[in-house]
């Protein structure tokens, strides 16, 4: 435990009061913790990754996005985020095994699209406070529980959707499916992934993190 | 297993059959959820959370139908020829959340066009925004209106856009219209701009019967042409209803057969709950709250109406002046709650176009104009200085617009609007009178044990020949005298019995539309009633107010006059001075010294129940209403017409919303006020009012109903001078019909009905059956001793015409000098009949050539018409040129 419960949760809400400070010194007690793991329990994954890309990069770049998402998600404590971290980073070197990020489209973020969860339309349509503060929360509580998804492949083709914003065809093709199929499975997902969401949303992280542990152990 | 571990299964299961049901929605075995779900009561709540999450997650079907179409319409309109080769690229003139507008030259036909293309190509969450693109394009095509521009050319352009030609628009939009009147420049006025709006509730009011809602209208989509030509642009976010819609269901067969209507289905989720388009500060409610299930043409009335509102305010609602706050605060305030209120903002705006305003932007859908037509109308009637529904509703505001366009007009016309309503008004009530009696009677006959069953049985028998449907009037009459005769030659009877069935006898006879007979029976009564030792004061007073009622009926004012005092005094010697029957009675003089013309009398007894009124708070009633119009009736006759007004606006307050439509009273009120703008020369206005009555009377009352009836006379005289006689006469024809039916044929109501068609027969040249007609009825009411009566004058007025136009010189002369004898007897000025008869006098003189007494009569006539008033000069001019004639 790099220190108390307290001083993590306490710099995630500095850091996103836009305290710059607060997210070095995360960082900082976060990261050597992370690449220890990394080192000990993922070497396999990390040495099979292409020389172009450094494995602390993907933990680095993981351990950004979690940061940005946190806000709707509170972890209880430092013990819970660094639990949080660890499986992010797996997964996130698992992906860039199956398909690097820079061989996806150009210009796609690394977070689930707005249009995937928010209100679409014209500009003007997203004005409602409420309702996109709701639809923000949407989305980070889809992409937290896209990490607990099992199956690699859903996890991808849910991030393709929704966060590259693949059309059918393009998603089809990655996983050798008609568009039509790719959809279906698509939607067959979607259930589980709404469940795991309704799990974070009411405070079940301790049960997914032991859950996905046991089964990347086995 | 713990309670916890149980709902995590439930939800595991949940998750699974979810992904089960969307295989098999996608297989189209399962589309309706809530089926499903009752299939799986065990998780059907983790079922719907679960749905409901996915459902937010999407992207859903409906996108992907929508890509897929967005992408084979694409693909279709590549494969085509098109002209964008001819285009000759100008200026950016717009841009939008869906493509940007450039003006085009088009090289082969020299002309100036506008092009707007997709920003996008169909991939993903754009799929959303091309499809908008395509269906802009083809709904646009195919509403054919003036106030849409038509497009051209759909096409896509070398880099895979899709675009489409259009007219181009030189002009202002509303947004520069609106900064132009607050600047006070080139001459635009709120008036102007309210006709621009005019213009686009026209385009909109084709467009909704098309099935189709804008949906983003604003000043900026609003182009005024250099021309005034008007055209209401961008229907990017245009719906098409779906044909299960309401708008839909009226216009059937009408509507836009876009790609999006051909799949209703489809087209419901094509714009998914939640989904939030528009510009917000004229979006509706339930637009911004994203439901598109309520979105219809009452969508677009709001958005007018918010125009309406930037237009007087001088800024947009939800927005303080120069304050330009982002599109989601003003979204956050349009949902909060209605905009500062416009009459605070704009407090110079006239208050109508405040109204219109606030009903157009109502947050609840159903209180806001029904449709586009419906808030055209009401800017409309502003701009011609006609009620506006939403301002002030009734006739009695109607009135006073028409007086305040008309000012001198109405002064010459109110005087006529007495006789109008006493002719009309007074006659309903007083039959309603009579029946609320009947009732009376018959409890009160119940009661009293010791003849109960005599007169009970003599009752029954009274009003089974009144009310018995299989005898016409005459026959009925005839019974009712064959059961009078008996129970007067009954000697079991004691004369307390005989008194009270007598007066039964006279409410039957009276109901039966015998007067005379009726009035026979009550003096009879009487007789008996003073002699009775103690005396029956309150059966005195009962007996005296219908002996003064009937009375009335047969236009004997002086005796009613003499026994409604009677029946006060009675009423006070009971200690009932201000309880009923008195306050009735009270009432009852006021329209006996109106008919008298004792308009001081008539004031007396009003300004006394009105002190009545005041001390118990008992305006807000019935009789509060009956008091205001009796008020308003003294003050038109006293040429007090502004108080007159006054007075009826006071009585049709007081009936507010109280009344269901169909109530009598209102009824009565509604057609009171049907005949006073007939009188008032507001002849459409009469006629829509009568047409009302007559619609909630017919269907709801019998073919005879009093209302029904004079509604429809209120109708016929409105028609007559709108010149639709044949209308008038078929309506005419109905109520003689019915008023013989139900009186026979001496009943002065008879008489008048007769009189009203032999009228409309004259304009209509059919003199023979006219004049047959107005004998008939002069005959019925001279039969009737109604000699002198204002209908009796009339008839004869009437006759005296139609023998005028067949020829019949002395006969005429006759009827007419009558006329003047009777109105003359009635004191001066109390008859425009009476002057209107010297006026015919003249005429048929002058046609006979004997012009001593034309000469004679036309003197006469100088002698009574004020110099100041608008016939004087041409009957000088007529004076002068029989003089010189009786010269020569």
């Amino acid at each position: 435990m790099p220190e108390n419960a307290d001083q993590t949760v306490e710099l995630l809400q500095r850091w996103h009061a836009n305290d710059s400070t607060a997210l070095a010194k995360l960082l900082e007690n976060h990261l050597p913790l992370l690449r220890d793991y990394v080192r000990s329990r993922l070497h396999p994954l990390t040495q099979r990754l292409s020389r172009e890309l450094d494995a602390s990069d993907v933990v680095q770049t993981t351990a950004v996005q979690l940061l940005q998402y946190t806000p709707k998600f509170r972890p209880r404590d430092g013990a819970q985020f660094q639990a949080l971290l660890r499986t992010f980073v797996e997964n996130a070197l698992r992906n860039e095994l199956r398909a690097p990020r820079h061989r996806r489209r150009d210009g796609a973020t690394s977070q689930f699209s707005a249009h995937v969860v928010d209100m679409r339309g014209s500009s003007d349509s997203s004005g409602r406070p409420d309702r996109a503060a709701e639809k923000a929360e949407d989305r980070a509580l889809a992409w937290l529980a896209l990490q607990f998804l099992e199956d690699d492949d859903d996890r991808e083709l849910v991030e393709l959707v929704a966060v590259d914003e693949c059309g059918w065809a393009e998603v089809g093709a990655r996983f050798n499916l008609a568009p039509d199929a790719a959809r279906m499975r698509y939607k067959r997902v979607l259930p589980r992934l709404a469940n795991y969401m309704r799990r974070l949303r009411e405070g079940g992280v301790d049960e997914l993190l032991a859950a996905r542990h046991r089964m990347s152990s086995s | 297993m713990t309670n916890q571990s149980s709902r995590e299964e439930r939800f595991a299961r949940a998750a699974t059959l979810l992904a089960e049901y969307y295989q098999l929605r996608e297989s189209g075995d399962f589309s309706d959820f809530e089926a499903f779900c009752a299939t799986e009561p065990e998780c059907a709540a983790e079922l719907r959370g679960l749905h409901e999450q996915c459902q937010r997650l999407g992207p859903n079907d409906d996108d992907v139908r929508l890509h897929e179409r967005a992408e084979k319409l694409l693909s279709e309109l590549q494969g085509r020829p098109n002209r964008f080769g001819d285009y000759e690229r100008g200026d950016e003139i717009g841009r939008g959340g869906m493509g940007l507008v450039v003006a085009i030259r088009d090289r082969v036909l020299r002309r100036e066009m506008a092009m707007k293309l997709a920003l996008d190509r169909p991939s993903g969450p754009d799929a959303r925004r091309i499809e908008r693109f395509l269906e802009e394009a083809q709904i646009t095509s195919q509403l054919d209106h003036p106030g849409i521009v038509p497009v051209h050319e759909l096409g896509v352009d070398p880099e895979g856009r899709a675009y489409f030609t259009m007219r181009r628009v030189e002009g202002r939009n509303l947004s520069e219209v609106f900064a132009l009147i607050r600047s006070g420049r080139e001459g635009w006025t709120v008036p102007r701009a309210i006709n621009v709006l005019l213009r686009v509730c026209e385009t909109l009011e084709y467009a909704h019967s098309r099935g189709v809602v804008h949906r983003d209208l604003k000043p900026s989509n609003v182009m005024v042409g250099r021309f005034g030509e008007v055209f209401v642009m961008d229907w990017g976010l245009a719906k098409v209803l779906s044909r299960s819609t309401e708008l839909a269901e009226e216009q059937r067969g009408e509507q836009v057969a876009t790609h999006r209507s051909e799949s209703s289905t489809d087209h419901a989720g094509a714009t998914v709950e939640g989904d939030v388009m528009g510009t917000p500060a004229y979006m509706s409610p339930e637009q911004a709250l994203g439901n598109v299930a309520r979105v219809d043409a009452r969508t677009d009335v709001y958005a007018m109406g918010a125009m309406l509102y930037e237009l007087l305010a001088g800024h947009r609602p939800f927005c303080g002046p120069e304050e330009s706050p982002p599109p989601a605060v003003v979204r956050a305030r349009a949902l909060a709650g209605p905009p500062a209120p416009l009459g605070r903002q704009a407090p110079t705006a006239a208050p109508e176009l405040v109204a219109v305003c606030e009903k157009a932007m109502a947050r609840s859908i159903e209180l806001r104009y029904a449709s586009v037509a419906e808030l055209r109308a009401e800017l409309n009637a502003f701009l011609e200085q006609r009620v506006v529904g939403a301002y002030r509703t009734g006739p009695w505001a109607e009135a006073r617009k028409w007086v305040a366009r008309n000012r001198a007009f109405a002064a010459s016309l109110l005087g006529v609007l007495a006789l109008v309503v006493i002719g009309g008004g007074g006659f309903a009530t007083v039959r309603a009178e009579h029946g609320r009696a009947v009732a009376r009677e018959q409890a009160i006959a119940s009661t009293e044990r010791e003849t109960a069953q005599t007169i009970a049985t003599h009752f029954d028998n009274a009003l089974r020949v009144v009310f018995d449907g299989r005898l016409d009037a005459t026959q009925r009459r005839d019974r009712l005298a064959q059961l009078s005769g008996q129970l007067a030659s009954d000697q079991r009877l004691s004369p307390a019995t005989k008194a009270r069935v007598l007066r039964s006898l006279g409410e039957a006879l009276r109901v039966a539309g015998d007067p005379r007979t009726a009035a026979a029976r009550f003096s009879e009564c009487l007789q008996i009633l003073v002699q009775l030792s103690p005396r029956d004061s309150s059966s005195e007073l009962l007996v005296l107010n219908a002996l003064a009622d009937v009375e009335c009926q047969l236009a004997h004012f002086d005796d009613a006059a003499a026994h409604f005092e009677q029946a006060l005094d009675a009423a006070r010697q009971a200690g009932r001075s201000w309880v009923e029957p008195a306050l009735t009675i009270r009432s009852n003089l006021i329209d006996v010294h109106l008919g008298r013309n004792d308009l001081d009398a008539a004031q007396t007894y009003a300004d006394e129940i009105g002190r009545w009124f005041d001390a118990n708070d008992a305006w807000n009633s019935p009789n509060g209403v009956a008091l205001a119009n009796q008020f308003g009736r003294i003050a038109r006759r006293q040429d007090r017409f502004a108080d007159a007004l006054t007075w009826f606006q006071v009585s049709l307050d007081i009936i507010g919303d109280k009344l269901p439509m169909n109530d009598d009273v209102r009824l009565t009120m509604e057609g009171n006020v049907a005949a006073t703008l007939q009188g008032l020369g507001m002849h459409r206005e009469s006629e829509t009012l009568a047409q009302s009555v007559i619609a909630r009377t017919e269907g709801l009352a019998p073919s005879d109903h009093p209302h029904l009836l004079a509604a429809l006379e209120t109708l016929s005289a409105a028609l007559l001078d709108l010149g639709r006689e044949r209308e008038a006469e078929a309506h005419l024809r109905r109520v003689l019909a019915a008023r013989l039916a139900s009186f026979g044929s001496d009943h002065p109501e008879v008489a008048k009905a007769r009189a009203n068609l032999a009228t409309a027969l004259l304009k209509l040249q059919c003199e023979d059956e006219a004049l047959e007609l107005a004998t008939q009825a002069t005959n019925s009411l001279e039969r009737q001793v109604q000699i002198g009566s204002h209908d009796h004058v009339r008839v004869l007025h009437v006759r005296g015409r139609a023998h005028a136009a067949l020829g019949h010189v002395e006969p005429a002369v006759t009827d007419f000098e009558r006329v003047i004898a009777l109105t003359d007897a009635r004191g001066p000025g109390a008859s425009p009949v009476g002057e209107g008869s010297l006026e015919e006098l003249v005429a048929v003189f002058v046609a006979a050539g004997r012009w001593d007494e034309a000469q004679h009569s036309i003197e006469r006539l100088l002698a009574v018409t004020p110099p100041q008033s608008a016939s004087h000069a041409a009957r000088e001019a007529q004076a002068r040129a029989i003089r010189e004639r009786v010269q020569r």
